[in-house]
């Protein structure tokens, strides 16, 4: 495509649903790392979110990087949007979860998932804030 | 206007990590590096006005997490408090 052209909304809807994808993405590699920060971690956001690709994908002068950051924003926020509500509506946790993640052990009918489960935390908890 | 309105979006996300991720000198000079660097790409792709707002809703999206956290603090202080 010329660089002078404009994005069709086709290309701009798609650029958008991809930040949203990558955005949504991004906040969970956040919240589930391990409880130390690792340089790994920060590298494989800083990768996804101005890659290369980012500059393969977007030409200059078109409104396509300006639709996917708006994507990402409506990803990235969104999920921290569903864990408020999910929060809020649980009640397992609370604001505090957020803080340093606790939350109500389980009963004695229930069992903790395993921490190197993918998608659960383990009974330990997240050590970051979420 | 799409791009201006982009790069700001992007960098409120950049600034919630970096406030997310203020945990030591080294990675806290990487994410800003990387920051820096996001916005030099968002100058290369939608002109010097994206870069500069991208670099305001950086700041904004820091402040906002801090504010966040404080706010959560506060509120659990005041409970603990009252108990």
């Amino acid at each position: 495509m010329d660089s002078s052209q404009a994005a069709s909304t086709l290309q701009l809807i798609g650029a958008a649903c991809f930040g949203t994808l990558i955005g949504w993405y991004i906040y969970f590699i956040n919240r589930n790392r391990k409880s130390d920060v690792q340089l790994s971690d920060l590298v494989t956001l800083i990768g996804v979110l101005g890659g290369s690709a980012v500059l393969v994908l977007f030409p200059a002068r078109t409104d396509l990087f300006g639709a996917y950051g708006i994507g990402l924003a409506i990803g990235f926020f969104g999920y921290f949007a569903v864990l408020i509500i999910l929060v809020n509506i649980s009640h397992n946790f609370d604001v505090d979860w957020f803080l340093d993640g606790r939350r109500k052990k389980p009963g004695p009918e229930y069992e903790a998932a395993p921490a190197d489960r993918p998608l659960a935390m383990g009974a330990e908890g997240s050590q970051k804030t979420n | 206007m799409i791009a201006e309105l982009g790069s700001a979006a992007l960098g409120l996300v950049w600034g919630w990590l970096l406030g997310a991720n203020w945990t030591g000198v080294k990675r806290s000079l990487v994410l800003v590096a990387a920051a820096l660097a996001n916005a030099a790409l968002a100058a290369t792709l939608s002109g010097v006005w994206a870069a500069l707002a991208l670099v305001a809703a950086t700041l904004v999206g820091m402040w906002l997490h801090v504010t966040w956290l404080d706010e959560l603090r506060t509120r659990r202080a005041r409970a603990e408090g009252g108990e």
